[in-house]
C-alpha cells in the first residue's frame, strides 16, 4: 500500500488516513477553495510544455478551470433547486488503469458537491499521471489548501482484497470503472451496510454517418469531420469505452461506397499529420484480430493496412465473439444500411455512445425511442465521444453523488 | 521433394537460388491445398484480396501466430487428428491449437532427426533430461512435451534430473553418472529451466559435476532470462564453469512449427535447414527487410501439412545476418533473434483491479 498524495503522509499510516478523513466535515458545495484548488492546478497543467503530447489531458485540464467549473456550478443550482442537498461523504473511486484522465474527472465532480474522497490508482507506471500526481501534491502540500488536502487520499495497491475490504466498510460511496473482470472482483467484496455504488464496466461505441451529408462536405467540413472522429477513435488507442469500434452508413450502397472513400481518404491523412502510433504488439494483435474477423461469415471484405493506419473490416452482421475480440488500436467493422431505422435493432446492452453526423435531433429522438433493449446511453456528435460530462453511462453524478433531505 | 531433403544426411545443402525455388514451389503448392481443406484460411486469402500464388517467397501469403491462439485452423478432417499441440502465450489465457496428423508429425519427426544429427552426429549418447517426467495425456501436448519427446530420440537411458518439485535429483543423478562413467552425455531442457533449475540450482547448493565432454541442446527462448540480464555468453560461460560442458547449442523453434527448428552453429548463428526459411519483416509496414536490419521474424517450412502454417509472422524480432557463407559452412540463411516484441501496455477503461 502506497500512498500517493496528499505525500506528507507515510504510506504505513493509511488506516489512520482513511479514518481521519471519514471524520472530516464535508467542504459546502462548489466551495471557494475547491474552485480555486481545480482552477490552479487546471492552469498548471495547461501551461506545461510536456502536456501537450497529451490532447486528452490537455482537454482534461481545460475541463477543470474555473471558466467550466462555473458552467458546472450553474448547471448543479438547476438540479439542486427546489431540492435540499448533502454530500453523500466519502467515495471510493476505482480508477481504470489507462484512461488516465477518468480519475479526474470522477474525482472532481464528487469534490464539487462536498464529498470527501478516496482514489485508488493503478500500480502501472504511467509518465503523464506522474507529472499530474507531482504538480497535485506539490497544491496539496500548501497551507492555503490544507482543506483540500484533509479530504483526500490517493493510494495505490495490487490486488489485495483486504484493503479493498477495509476502504470498502468506510466509505458512503463507491465508485467502480473498469472491465467486467474488475467490476466483478470488486463486487465481490462487501460495502457498508448504508453504502451506495456506481459501476461503470467494459462498453462498445458505434457512429452512425449519413452517407449524403458526408458527401456534401466540402474539404474543409470534411477535415474538420475527420479530426473530430480521430479524436474519439485516437486519443486513447481506440481502447476508451466510448470510442467508436463499429461504423453504420447510411444511405443506398452507391452513395455509401463514395463516402466511405472520401471521409478514410481524409482520415488516412488525418491520422498521418497527427502522428499517431500503435505499438507493433498492438499491430500484431490488430493484424491477427482482422484475420480472425475475415474467417467469419459476418465479414465480407478486410482492408489490410500498415501498423499505423486504420484498418477496415466490411461487414453484414457481428456476434459477440467479435465484439470481445476487439482489440482497438484503429480497427473498425463497418456496414453499410439503408435507413437510420435499421439501427435499433442493431444496438446491444454493452453499447454505450452513438456518436452521429449528419442527423437532426428528431431522427436522433426517434432512434432513441425504438430501442429495444438497455443499450446506449449518450447520443453525442462525432468529435464529443470522448466529452466527460455530469451525467455518463445513465448516471447523473450530481444525483448519485449528493443525498436529498426531504423536508415537510 | 520433401522426401528428397528428409533422407539426405546434410540438411543444410542448398544454395540460395536452388533453395529459393525448390520452397516457392512446395509453399505454393501448400497455400493452395491448406485454402481447398481449410475454410477460414481460404476465407482469410479471399477476403484480404490475397493471390494464393506468390512469385517470391515473400509473397507467399502469411499468418499472425496469434491466430492460432483464437480459432482453430486445419485442413485434415477431424477423424486424423493425431495430437494437438499448444503453447502458452503472452495474451493471456490463451493457448495455440495446432493440429498434427499421423504424416506431418512424421514429417516433423525426420525434419528434427536430420538437422539435429548434423551436430550430433548417429551416436546416441546416455541423455539427461533437465525436466520432470511427467508425460500428459497424448492428444494434448504441451510445447515442453512436444519438445522432450521430440529430442529423446537423440540419446538412449533416459534419466529425468529434476523431481516432481523441480529439484534435482542428486542421487539418481549420481548412479546415472556412476553407471555411465567415462562417456560423454547429451543434456536436454529448456533455456529457462537449464538457467534457474540447473545452474541456479547448482550454485546455491555449491555442488559440482563433472560433465565435461558433453553436450547440450536447449531452446524455448530467452524471455524470462532477458528479465534477469542473462545472455547467450553468460549462459554458455557457466555452463562450463559448473559442469565443463564445452559444446552448447541453442535452437530456435515454435510449437507452430514443430520440426523445422534453427540450430546455432559453433559461429553462434541460428540456421535455416534446407526445408524452411526465415524472412524478416519491418513491424510497422511489413515489408521485407534486408540483411542486417533488425525485424519481425517470419518463418516458413514445407512441413506442416495438417494445419495452414506453413508461413508465419511470429512476435520474435531478430535480425537476417547472411545467407550461404556462414563460416561454420553451412548453407542456407543464418541469422539471430533480439527476443519478444515488447508488450503492449493495455490502454483503455479495463483491467484497474482483475485478479491476476
Amino acid at each position: 500500500m502506497q500512498i500517493v498524495a496528499p505525500s506528507v503522509y507515510t504510506s504505513d499510516q493509511w488506516r489512520e488516513r482513511v479514518l481521519q478523513l471519514k471524520q472530516a466535515k464535508p467542504l459546502s458545495t462548489f466551495s471557494e477553495i475547491t474552485i480555486q484548488f481545480l482552477d490552479t492546478l487546471s492552469k498548471q497543467i495547461l501551461s506545461d510544455r510536456s502536456m501537450r503530447e497529451y490532447p486528452e489531458l490537455m482537454a482534461c485540464a481545460h475541463w477543470f478551470r474555473k471558466a467550466h467549473l462555473l458552467e458546472l456550478k450553474k448547471e448543479y443550482e438547476a438540479f439542486a433547486a427546489q431540492r435540499i442537498l448533502k454530500p453523500r461523504g466519502t467515495v471510493l473511486h476505482f480508477a481504470p488503469a489507462n484512461v488516465d484522465s477518468i480519475f479526474l474527472y470522477s474525482w472532481i465532480l464528487s469534490m464539487l458537491v462536498g464529498n470527501k474522497n478516496i482514489l485508488r490508482l493503478s500500480r502501472r507506471h504511467n509518465e503523464q499521471m506522474e507529472i499530474v500526481l507531482q504538480r497535485l501534491n506539490h497544491l496539496l502540500a500548501k497551507e492555503e489548501y490544507q482543506p483540500i488536502a484533509e479530504r483526500t487520499l490517493l493510494l495505490k495497491y495490487d490486488h489485495e482484497e483486504e484493503y479493498t475490504q477495509f476502504l470498502s466498510e468506510h466509505c458512503h460511496t463507491r465508485v467502480i470503472w473498469g472491465g467486467d473482470q474488475t467490476v466483478k472482483a470488486i463486487r465481490a467484496i462487501p460495502l457498508a451496510t448504508n453504502a451506495t455504488e456506481l459501476i461503470f464496466p467494459d462498453r462498445y461505441s458505434k457512429t452512425i454517418f449519413h452517407a449524403g451529408k458526408v458527401l456534401r462536405c466540402n474539404d474543409d467540413e470534411l477535415s474538420h469531420l475527420a479530426k473530430q472522429f480521430y479524436n474519439d477513435a485516437f486519443w486513447f488507442g481506440q481502447m476508451a469505452c466510448s470510442s467508436p469500434r463499429e461504423l453504420y452508413w447510411i444511405g443506398n450502397s452507391k452513395e455509401c461506397s463514395v463516402a466511405m472513400d472520401r471521409f478514410w481518404m481524409k482520415l488516412d491523412s488525418v491520422v498521418k499529420q497527427q502522428g499517431y502510433e500503435n505499438p507493433v504488439a498492438i499491430g500484431m494483435t490488430r493484424l491477427a484480430t482482422a484475420f480472425y474477423f475475415a474467417t467469419h461469415s459476418h465479414a465480407s471484405n478486410v482492408q489490410l493496412a500498415s501498423i499505423h493506419e486504420p484498418l477496415r473490416v466490411q461487414v453484414v452482421g457481428t456476434t459477440e465473439e467479435m465484439r470481445e475480440i476487439h482489440c482497438g488500436g484503429g480497427l473498425f467493422l463497418e456496414r453499410n444500411l439503408n435507413e437510420l431505422t435499421e439501427v435499433p435493432d442493431l444496438l446491444h446492452d454493452k453499447d454505450q455512445t452513438v456518436t452521429y453526423f449528419g442527423f437532426d435531433r428528431e431522427q436522433l429522438i426517434e432512434l432513441i425511442d425504438m430501442i429495444p433493449n438497455a443499450a446506449v446511453s449518450r447520443v453525442v456528435p462525432v468529435g464529443q465521444a470522448l466529452q466527460f460530462g455530469t451525467v455518463w453511462d445513465g448516471f447523473s453524478f450530481f444525483l448519485h453523488f449528493t443525498r436529498e433531505i426531504t423536508l415537510a | 521433394m520433401i522426401e528428397q531433403l528428409l533422407t539426405q544426411d546434410n540438411p543444410y545443402r542448398l544454395e540460395k537460388e536452388r533453395k529459393t525455388s525448390i520452397l516457392l514451389h512446395e509453399l505454393n503448392q501448400l497455400t493452395c491445398f491448406h485454402s481447398e481443406n481449410c475454410h477460414p484460411y481460404q476465407q482469410i486469402l479471399h477476403k484480404t484480396g490475397t493471390d494464393p500464388s506468390a512469385s517470391k517467397l515473400e509473397d507467399v501469403p502469411f499468418l499472425p501466430v496469434q491466430l492460432f491462439k483464437m480459432l482453430p485452423l486445419y485442413s485434415i478432417p477431424q477423424e486424423e487428428h493425431y495430437k494437438v499441440l499448444t503453447s502458452s502465450g503472452t495474451t493471456g489465457q490463451q493457448v495455440s491449437q495446432i493440429f498434427i496428423d499421423q504424416a506431418t508429425a512424421q514429417l516433423q519427426s525426420r525434419a528434427l532427426n536430420v538437422i539435429v544429427r548434423d551436430f550430433l552426429g548417429t551416436q546416441r549418447l546416455p541423455m539427461i533430461i533437465v525436466d520432470t517426467d511427467i508425460m500428459k495425456n497424448r492428444m494434448k501436448f504441451s510445447a515442453r512435451t512436444a519438445g522432450t519427446i521430440g529430442f529423446s530420440q537423440f540419446g538412449r537411458n533416459h534419466f529425468y534430473l529434476l523431481d516432481s518439485e523441480m529439484n534435482i535429483d542428486w542421487e539418481k543423478l549420481r548412479l546415472f553418472l556412476e553407471k555411465h562413467e567415462g562417456q560423454p552425455k547429451l543434456l536436454f531442457g529448456f533455456t529457462f529451466i537449464i538457467w534457474e533449475y540447473l545452474l541456479q540450482a547448482s550454485r546455491r547448493s555449491g555442488k559440482t559435476i563433472d560433465l565435461s565432454g558433453s553436450v547440450l541442446i536447449h531452446g524455448g527462448g530467452w524471455k524470462k532470462l532477458q528479465e534477469q540480464a542473462v545472455d547467450n555468453e553468460t549462459f554458455k560461460r557457466l555452463l562450463y564453469e559448473y559442469f565443463g560442458i564445452g559444446r552448447v547449442y541453442n535452437y530456435y523453434g515454435m510449437v507452430e512449427q514443430v520440426g523445422s527448428i534453427f540450430m546455432e552453429c559453433d559461429a553462434g548463428h541460428l540456421h535455416t535447414p534446407d526445408f524452411a526459411d526465415v524472412l524478416i519483416r519491418n513491424p510497422e509496414t511489413l515489408k521485407p527487410a534486408v540483411i542486417g536490419e533488425t525485424g519481425l521474424i517470419q518463418v516458413l517450412s514445407i512441413l506442416p501439412k495438417s494445419y495452414p502454417g506453413h508461413s508465419l509472422l511470429t512476435e520474435d524480432v531478430g535480425v537476417l545476418l547472411g545467407e550461404d557463407d556462414c563460416p561454420c559452412g553451412r548453407h542456407g540463411k543464418y541469422f539471430h533473434v533480439h527476443g519478444r516484441i515488447p508488450r503492449a501496455e493495455p490502454r483503455g477503461c479495463s483491467d484497474s483491479f482483475s485478479k491476476g
